[in-house]
C-alpha cells in the first residue's frame, strides 16, 4: 500500500516536471512587464478647460495622444552615439510640440523583442514602434503596419535625405513601412597594417586569387589571418557571406530570392560557389579553430593582442575598437572589404549594408491631425538635426546631415566614412530574407565552416527552406 | 478515520485544495492546452492564424532535426542517469561510511553547484572549456598531454560529452542527498550484521543497500530523466545547439522554431512532441523497473 502511493508520488512529480517543459512554449501571452524602464515623456500639461467647441481649429489645441515604444534607453545618453542624438532630438521635439504628448516606454533590446511580439499577438501594437527589417513581411502579411509614404511625401526633404539603400528594407511591393536611424554596414574588414607588412604583404590583395596566398602567408608566419567569434552563428553570415556572396551572385540574384520571383535559387552554382569559397577559407586555416565557442566580442580580442592579422565585422565594431583597441594597433588598423572575385556577377565597390531598425506605424492611425503628428515626430528622431548630432557621436545615420562637425569624429571613423563613400550598398542577408531561412542559413554555415557539411547540400537546405517559408 | 467528528466537512476538503489547484491550473493545465490548439494552426506570431489541421505533425515526424535533438536528449540522459546518480550513489556511501573525515564539508562543497543557476553554470563552463585561456587546456599543457588539447565546444565529435559534464557536475549533489538521507533510513542493525557475516564494501553495497533503496533510486531516474528532457539553460548559455545542430536538444529546437524563426504553431507542435515523448520514455522506464520489483 505504502510503497503503490509512493510510485503514484513518483509519477506524480516527474509528470509535473514534464509538463513544466511544455508549458514554456505557450507563454507568449505572459507579458514581460516587470523588466521597463518606463517613462511618460509628457510637457506640463496646462490645457484648459475651454475646450468645449467642436470646430477643426479648436481640435489644434488638444492635445495629441501618441504611444510609442522602441529600445533607445535614456540611462545610455553620453554612453552610444544613437542614445545620445535620439534623446537630443526627442527632446526637442517635445518642447517645440507642446501639444503632442508621448506616452513612451522605452526597453532593453533583449526584452524588446519578447515585448513586440507579446503585443503584436495580442494584437494591441502601440501607435509607432520599431521593427526589424527581417519582420516586416510577416507585420505586413498579418496587417499590423501603415506604409508611411503619405507622411514621407508631405515632407520631400525628409524622405529625399535618406541614404541610397536604407530603406530598402522596410519596403513591401513599392511602399515604405519604417524610418531608419542607422545605416548599418555589416561587413567591413579590419586589418593591421603592421602585420600585414611583416608578412610580405604591402598592399591589400586586389584580387581573391591574391587574397588566398596572403591568407597562407599570413598563416605560415604564425598569425591568425582572420579571428572569428561565430557563437551567435549571425557572423558568418551577416558579416562574411552577405557581402561575399554578392560577389558571386550579383545584386540582382538577391532580389529575385527577395522578391521570389522564381528566377533565383540558393542551389544555383553562383551561391554554391560563395558557400564553397567560405569553406575554402575555413580548410586554408584562415579562421581560428574554435570560431564556433567564441562570440564577437571576443574575436575582437584576439585582434588587440596581435595575435590576429584581421577581423571582419559591421560598423558597430569600429566605436568598440576605438574604445577598446590598444593605441598601436588601432594606428595601424586599416578598414577595407572583400576583393574582387574572377567571373562573379557582382560589383567589387560594394559591401552589405542597410537598415536593421525602423520606426513604423500601427494600421490603425488613420489620416488626421494624430497621424500628421506622428509624421513630425518620425521627422525629428531620424531627420537632419538627429543625423547631425549621430554622426558627430561616432555613428553613422541613415539620413545625410546638411552639415556637421568634422573634427568631432575619430580617425577610424573618419577613414570608414572615406570608405563607404566610393561603396554601393548591397542586402544584408540577415536584414532582408525570412528569419526562418536566415537560422537555417546561420546553422548550416557554422557547420560548413568545420568541415562537417558540403557547400552543396547547404544549399539544398537552405532552397528547401526558402521555398516552404514562400508557401 | 474512525472518529467522524474530527473529520472536516467535504466542502472545506475543496475550499483547501482550490487554491493549489487553480494555481496548478493556471500555470500548467492552461498552456498546455493552448499549445495543443496552437500546435494546429499556422501561426507567425501575429493576430492571424490559419487552421492547418495536422500538418504541423506530419512536419515534426518527417523533421530530421527533431529526432536528431530527440536522440541527443537521450544520450545526454543516459548519461546524466549514469554520472548523476552513479557518481551520487558512490559519493553518498562515502558520506554515510565511517572512514571519511570532514563530512559537513564534503556533503556542502558537493551540493554547492545545485543552487547556482543554470545558465551560470553555463558560462563558467564555456570558459573552463575556452581553446586559448581555459582551465582544462592548461591543465592538459601543465601535465604534458598536449596532444589532448583542442576546442572542446567546437567538435561535433565529442560535444555531447562535453555539454553533459557540466549537467552532471552540477547535479551530483541533488542526487546525493537524495540517496543519503535513503541510506540513513537503513537500520545499522542489517550492516553489522553484513559485517558479522563477512561482507564488505562494495558487497554490502550491492547486496544490501541497493535493494533496500529501490524506491529511493526509481524516484531519483525518474526526476533525471524527466529533467533532462527538458533541459535547455545550460546548452543555450554554451553552445547555443552548435556547431550546427550537433547539441541541439528538443526544448532549444522548440524554442527555435518559436522565436527565432516565427513558426509557433510549429513550435507548439514539437512542445507536444517533447510532452508525448517524454511521457512515453518515462513509462517504459517505469514499466521496465516496475517489473522487477514485483518479483519481490
Amino acid at each position: 500500500m505504502k510503497r503503490g502511493l509512493l510510485k503514484f508520488l513518483c509519477l506524480m512529480v516527474v509528470l509535473a516536471l514534464a509538463f513544466g517543459a511544455v508549458g514554456c512554449s505557450g507563454q507568449q501571452d505572459k507579458a514581460q512587464n516587470d523588466t521597463q524602464d518606463k517613462e511618460v515623456g509628457s510637457q506640463p500639461s496646462n490645457s484648459g478647460n475651454d475646450s468645449q467647441k467642436g470646430s477643426d481649429e479648436e481640435k489644434k489645441d488638444e492635445k495629441i495622444k501618441i504611444t510609442f515604444h522602441h529600445q533607445v534607453l535614456r540611462k545610455n545618453v553620453g554612453k552610444d552615439g544613437q542614445s545620445t542624438a535620439h534623446f537630443a532630438a526627442y527632446d526637442k521635439f517635445l518642447e517645440e510640440n507642446p501639444n503632442i504628448e508621448i506616452e513612451e516606454e522605452a526597453v532593453h533590446h533583449d526584452t524588446y523583442h519578447t515585448k513586440i511580439q507579446t503585443l503584436s499577438a495580442a494584437n494591441e501594437l502601440p501607435d509607432v514602434f520599431m521593427v526589424k527589417g527581417s519582420w516586416f513581411s510577416n507585420f505586413h502579411k498579418n496587417g499590423l503596419i501603415s506604409p508611411i509614404d503619405d507622411l514621407m511625401d508631405a515632407n520631400p526633404e525628409w524622405k529625399n535625405g535618406f541614404k541610397k539603400g536604407s530603406l530598402d528594407a522596410s519596403i513591401i511591393d513599392g511602399k515604405v513601412y519604417g524610418a531608419p536611424q542607422q545605416m548599418a554596414v555589416t561587413h567591413i574588414i579590419f586589418y593591421n597594417e603592421d602585420i600585414l607588412k611583416e608578412c610580405g604583404i604591402d598592399e591589400f590583395p586586389k584580387t581573391m586569387k591574391e587574397f588566398e596566398d596572403a591568407v597562407v602567408r599570413i598563416r605560415e608566419k604564425g598569425y591568425i589571418p582572420f579571428t572569428m567569434g561565430n557563437k551567435g552563428k549571425w557572423l558568418a553570415e551577416s558579416c562574411y557571406l552577405s557581402a561575399l556572396g554578392d560577389r558571386y551572385t550579383g545584386t540582382e540574384w538577391m532580389m529575385d530570392i527577395i522578391n521570389r520571383t522564381g528566377k533565383a535559387r540558393f542551389t544555383d552554382p553562383e551561391f554554391v560557389s560563395a558557400l564553397e569559397e567560405m569553406q575554402k577559407l575555413a580548410k586554408m586555416g584562415a579562421f581560428n579553430s574554435d570560431l564556433n565557442s567564441l562570440d564577437n566580442d571576443q574575436q575582437r580580442s584576439l585582434y588587440y593582442n596581435k595575435e590576429a592579422a584581421m577581423f571582419v565585422e559591421g560598423v558597430w565594431a569600429i566605436s568598440r575598437t576605438v574604445a577598446d583597441a590598444p593605441e598601436d594597433v588601432l594606428k595601424a588598423t586599416k578598414l577595407t572589404v572583400f576583393p574582387a572575385v574572377e567571373g562573379g556577377k557582382g560589383d567589387p565597390n560594394t559591401t552589405s549594408g542597410g537598415s536593421g531598425w525602423f520606426f513604423s506605424v500601427n494600421s490603425n492611425i488613420q489620416p488626421g491631425a494624430k497621424r500628421d503628428a506622428i509624421g513630425k515626430l518620425l521627422e525629428a528622431i531620424t531627420g537632419d538635426y538627429f543625423a547631425k548630432l549621430f554622426i558627430e557621436n561616432n555613428g553613422f545615420p541613415a539620413y545625410t546631415p546638411k552639415e556637421y562637425d568634422e573634427s568631432k569624429l575619430a580617425d577610424l571613423t573618419k577613414q570608414a566614412h572615406e570608405l563607404f563613400s566610393t561603396l554601393k550598398y548591397t542586402p544584408i542577408y540577415d536584414a532582408r530574407l525570412d528569419a526562418s531561412v536566415i537560422e537555417v542559413m546561420n546553422s548550416g554555415l557554422q557547420e560548413l565552416l568545420i568541415d562537417a557539411i558540403s557547400p552543396q547540400e547547404l544549399a539544398e537546405r537552405i532552397q528547401a527552406e526558402y521555398e516552404k517559408a514562400g508557401e | 478515520m474512525t472518529n467522524r467528528l474530527l473529520r472536516p466537512k467535504k466542502s472545506m476538503f475543496v475550499a483547501f485544495l482550490l487554491p493549489g489547484l487553480l494555481l496548478y491550473s493556471f500555470i500548467v493545465a492552461v498552456p498546455i492546452f493552448n499549445a495543443i490548439r496552437f500546435s494546429f494552426y499556422q501561426w507567425s506570431g501575429g493576430p492571424k492564424k490559419t487552421f492547418i489541421g495536422l500538418e504541423n505533425f506530419i512536419d515534426l515526424f518527417k523533421d530530421e532535426i527533431f529526432w536528431l535533438a530527440f536522440r541527443n536528449n537521450v544520450i545526454i540522459t543516459a548519461l546524466c542517469v549514469l554520472g548523476q546518480i552513479g557518481v551520487a550513489f558512490i559519493l553518498s556511501s562515502l558520506l554515510v561510511s565511517r572512514f571519511l573525515k570532514f563530512k559537513e564539508f564534503h556533503r556542502t562543497v558537493t551540493f554547492f553547484p545545485v543552487i547556482l543557476a543554470p545558465v551560470v553554470v553555463g558560462f563558467v563552463w564555456t570558459l573552463i572549456y575556452n581553446n586559448r585561456a581555459g582551465l582544462l587546456n592548461w591543465a592538459l599543457r601543465a601535465m604534458n598531454m598536449e596532444g589532448l588539447i583542442r576546442p572542446w565546444l567546437d567538435d561535433p565529435g565529442i560535444i555531447l560529452y562535453t555539454i553533459s559534464v557540466p549537467l552532471i557536475w552540477q547535479y551530483i549533489g541533488f542526487y546525493m542527498i537524495i540517496l543519503m538521507s535513503a541510506f540513513m533510513s537503513i537500520p545499522k542493525e542489517i550492516f553489522e550484521v553484513a559485517e558479522i557475516d563477512g561482507a564488505t564494501g562494495i558487497r554490502k553495497a550491492v547486496y544490501i543497500t541497493l535493494p533496500l533503496i529501490r524506491d529511493t533510486l526509481f524516484v531519483t531516474i525518474m526526476l533525471c530523466i524527466s529533467g533532462n528532457m527538458k533541459i535547455f539553460d545550460h546548452i543555450y548559455a554554451m553552445t547555443r545547439g552548435g556547431p550546427g545542430n550537433s547539441s541541439i536538444v528538443m526544448a532549444m529546437y522548440a524554442y527555435r522554431n518559436s522565436f527565432e524563426m516565427y513558426k509557433l504553431g510549429y513550435g507548439n507542435a514539437i512542445s507536444i512532441g517533447i510532452l508525448v515523448l517524454s511521457l512515453a520514455l518515462i513509462l517504459v522506464t517505469r514499466k521496465v523497473m516496475g517489473g522487477r520489483s514485483v518479483e519481490d
